[in-house]
């Protein structure tokens, strides 16, 4: 109940808000009263009480409500029932919702010029969020309270998919700042400080995003067991389309703080990266993708609201923009592509092209539906396409430290980089020293390789003037970093299905695995399998586990890192064989077994009308204890591949075919009684994948880089250059 | 300056057609078992698991199972791969690859759960 009213006066609030904001907006300049600060303010409070109380529910287990009973059970620890807040999509909404109130406040104080139309445009964006919350309540009866709740589903149990979600939601309520400042700004036609107030929340944005996003590709990687971290996924790529526009607007921004370059562009970017963001959201919960990925999403009531929020802000941004578009001061014209501003507009212009091809490719289902089949692309259409991109991004990247803002001829250019260019034929020998053979990807790690060197002799530099200054170099030496990972790991990685028999060696990429056994603990079973190799010898521990409220097994893969590889391995199924005694024979041999002799008197062949073998069966007249008989054994072809029919003895051991020799007329037969015993085979797929320790270290610098540039955003004074 | 704006505008409408020929060469059409044996080419298929086992060939090494689409055709899949967590649960299976003597090689395997909200990524790849 509270926190339904909470809820209700948060949206009721918020329109409030936005409506005297908008009153102020009409009589410029006037000072900001308090009245419209106040009921933000309340606001805020509000959308905090709903969240205390949603979280206040989680904890104490009120499974009344439906959001709490689908998410959480008694059994779950503590933290992950603080995790259950974003598990879901109504509480990750007021998530959003709860950051987003407090983006406003902490806009409010920082006393921008246009803040009454920016607050006007905020309290919009914040009052849609609300009505989703009221139309899709986290706050839901149900008529009966039941004693348990479902529980979390076990793969969302891993600490980074605690911190995933929440990272992602603070990157995009993030992003509606720039946005807000871009059409305040165009409303107001006050083209002169939006940009410089716009970047540090664009900067942050982009930051959460891009930590979001990597924080994802590591849960998949460490959690789901199928060996990668980057699936191309609807859902995935509807985070890494705004991220790969927001970095344009990042460096649009960050072009036209020093120049008035760019001026259009930026405006257009600010209100798209945000339209992408709810667009983001619009693909993963109205269920329009829903034939098309992995990830079940129902489709839900907020479909046409969602697209309503889409369409204002188009209308509203994009409208703006197209009448004020004579009022926008004329940008400078970039000189050149090998200035400064030129490889920032190609850098912007690369970035905008890769996030319209992975759009176009996520899409695929739906364009392609409109002219017949609904097809959809693979990997190689995302991987095809953006490479060449990729290639390009970093050519400007080992460029653009020496650019300047006068262009320059590509001679002159080339000249200065005569003792750097030494690191391209370096960068490809070790590439192909290391096993690479694609002459693309070998051109590629060569140009990473300089533009790392020119970018890292920069950062030296600059490191003096402290460390503030360097997050750009460090963020693009992360960068390199990542590309080398993910070149080896995306383009290099070995796989194998492995049949393990228990104590028997088997051999991939040079390691010996053995599997040892397995211990059982009620609903979990661990195995032990040595691995060998040269020098190295370990026993890694892979697991199942059952979980769920309808249980299955989970997979649990074990990695095993180093420098060079990931050993990646995840345990698949566990089957236990009978292995009995074998006996070799020849058509018309005698042999004993036991109390028994047999003569092999026959080898009987059955074909269909195709001439192909569908039985063979093995004669064999036994003799033993007074009896005697003719037992005849046989394999039989069926749907599903060769079926046993085992013979059994009086004493009960049962006689199975394992293998027949029609040429040689050999039958292999394997006697399964009292000596016989249960062989394990464990399978498993056994992964190699280089260079992962590059990726992640990679990430880490640049996140690191990043968050220094944010730093620098937020501190720095209003008209500092470089 | 002319020649420039040419080979900047050839060089972009290459990369168009670039972008273009990689775009319809990665599409896979979502058909039924009938065309998918009829084209031959790399499709991807939309399967019920008819409730037959699901085995490890240990011979072959690969996991087959039998789906059957929505008119009802059933067919044998073999999956060189890992077989997903609770694939046994599956509403429904997604398999992409081609037909071969009446069998089904499929590359990659999407399994979509029951369950409502589950952010599970069930994609596996060979």
């Amino acid at each position: 109940m509270i926190g339904t009213i909470a809820l209700y006066l948060g949206f009721f609030s918020a329109i409030a808000a936005g409506v005297i904001f908008f009153l102020q907006s009409q009589n410029r300049y006037k000072k900001i009263e308090t009245t419209p600060i106040m009921v933000w303010y309340f606001h805020v409070i509000a959308v905090a009480v709903g969240s205390f109380y949603l979280l206040h529910a989680l904890l104490t287990h009120k499974f009344e409500l439906v959001y709490v009973f689908n998410h959480t059970g008694l059994s779950l620890p503590t933290k992950y029932l603080v995790s259950a807040f974003w598990a879901g999509q109504e509480g990750s909404l007021l998530f959003w919702a709860l950051c987003s109130s407090f983006i406003g406040l902490i806009l409010i104080h920082r006393k921008y010029r246009l803040l009454a139309p920016l607050m006007t445009l905020f309290s919009m964006g914040q009052s849609f969020l609300l009505l989703f919350l009221i139309l899709e309540s986290p706050f839901t009866l149900q008529a009966v309270t039941p004693a348990d709740g479902l529980g979390l589903n076990s793969l969302l149990m891993d600490p980074w998919m605690v911190i995933h979600p929440p990272i992602i939601f603070i990157g995009y309520a993030l992003f509606m700042a720039p946005c807000v400042f871009a059409m305040a700004a165009l409303w107001k036609k006050d083209f002169h400080e939006w940009f410089l107030q716009a970047l540090p929340w664009a900067c942050a944005a982009w930051l959460f995003l891009g930590v979001g996003i990597i924080v994802g590709g590591a849960w998949a990687y460490r959690v789901l067991g199928w060996g990668g971290y980057w699936g191309w996924d609807p859902v995935e790529n509807a985070s890494l389309i705004p991220w790969l526009t927001g970095g344009a607007l990042v460096h649009g921004l960050l072009l036209q703080r020093q120049k008035p370059y760019l001026l259009r562009t930026n405006m257009f970017m600010a209100v798209t990266t945000f339209l992408l963001i709810i667009f983001a959201t619009f693909l993963v919960r109205s269920g329009v993708m829903a034939g098309f990925s992995v990830h079940a999403f129902t489709k839900t009531a907020l479909s046409f609201y969602l697209l309503l929020f889409l369409l204002c802000y188009a209308l509203i941004g994009y409208g703006l923009l197209i009448l004020r578009l004579r009022d926008i001061p004329v940008a400078l014209r970039v000189d050149g592509y090998l200035s400064k501003g030129g490889s920032f507009s190609l850098t912007i212009f690369m970035l905008v092209i890769s996030a319209a091809l992975i759009l176009v490719g996520t899409l695929s289902p739906l364009i392609t539906g409109i002219f017949g089949v609904p097809s959809s692309v693979d990997e190689t259409f995302y991987l095809k396409s953006n490479a060449p991109l990729m290639l390009l991004l970093f050519l400007l990247l080992a460029f653009c430290p020496v650019l300047e803002w006068k262009s320059r001829n590509l001679y002159e250019l080339l000249s200065r980089f005569r003792a750097a260019a030494v690191v391209f034929p370096v960068g490809v020998i070790i590439g192909y020293w290391l096993g690479v053979k694609s002459v693309f990807h070998l051109v590629f790690i060569g140009v990473i390789a300089l533009a790392m060197t020119i970018n890292g002799v920069e950062l030296a530099r600059r490191i003096g003037k402290g460390l503030k200054f360097c997050g750009g170099y460090l963020a693009h030496l992360g960068l390199a970093l990542m590309f080398i990972g993910i070149v080896g790991s995306m383009g290099y990685t070995q796989s194998q299905l492995l049949y393990l028999h228990q104590a028997e060696p088997a051999f991939a990429f040079g390691y010996e695995f053995t599997y040892l056994g397995h211990s059982q603990q009620e609903g979990e079973k661990t195995f032990n399998i040595s691995v060998n190799r040269t020098n190295e010898n370990f026993v890694i521990k892979p697991r199942m586990y059952l979980a769920g409220s309808m249980p299955r097994w989970m997979k649990e893969p074990y990695i095993s890192r180093s420098f060079k590889q990931d050993l990646y391995l995840s345990p698949l199924e566990l089957r236990t064989k009978e292995k009995g005694e074998t006996v070799v024979t020849n058509k018309g041999d005698t042999f004993t077994y036991g109390d028994y002799s047999f003569l092999v008197k026959d080898l009987i062949i059955k074909n269909n009308v195709f001439g192909e073998v569908i039985e063979v069966g093995v004669v064999l007249e036994v003799t033993g204890e007074g009896t005697e008989d003719t037992l005849v054994p046989a394999l039989r072809q069926h749907d599903d591949g060769w079926k046993s029919l085992r013979a059994k003895l009086a004493d009960g051991t049962e006689i199975a075919i394992d293998e027949v020799d029609l040429f040689f007329e050999l039958a292999y037969l394997e006697f399964l009684g009292k000596t016989s015993h249960t062989e394990e085979i464990l399978i498993a797929e056994i992964k190699v994948k280089p260079l992962i320790s590059m990726l992640i270290f990679g990430s880490i610098i640049l996140i690191a880089g990043t968050s220094m540039a944010v730093w620098r955003r937020f501190t720095s004074k209003k008209y500092e250059h470089d | 300056m002319r020649t420039k704006t040419i080979i900047g505008i050839s060089l972009i409408l290459l990369f168009a057609v670039f972008a273009f020929h990689s775009f319809s060469a990665a599409l896979n059409p979502y058909v039924t078992f009938a065309q998918a044996a009829h084209t031959g080419r790399t499709v991807q298929v939309l399967g019920y698991l008819t409730g037959e086992e699901i085995t490890y060939d240990l011979e072959n090494k690969h996991l087959r199972f039998y789906l059957t689409d929505e008119e009802g055709t059933r067919t044998l899949i073999t999956y060189e791969g890992a077989k997903p967590n609770n694939m046994e649960h599956a509403e429904s299976i997604v398999v992409m690859g081609r037909i071969e003597e009446g069998v089904f090689l499929a590359q990659k395997m999407l399994v979509k759960c029951p369950s409502k909200y589950e952010e599970e990524k069930e994609s596996v790849k060979k």
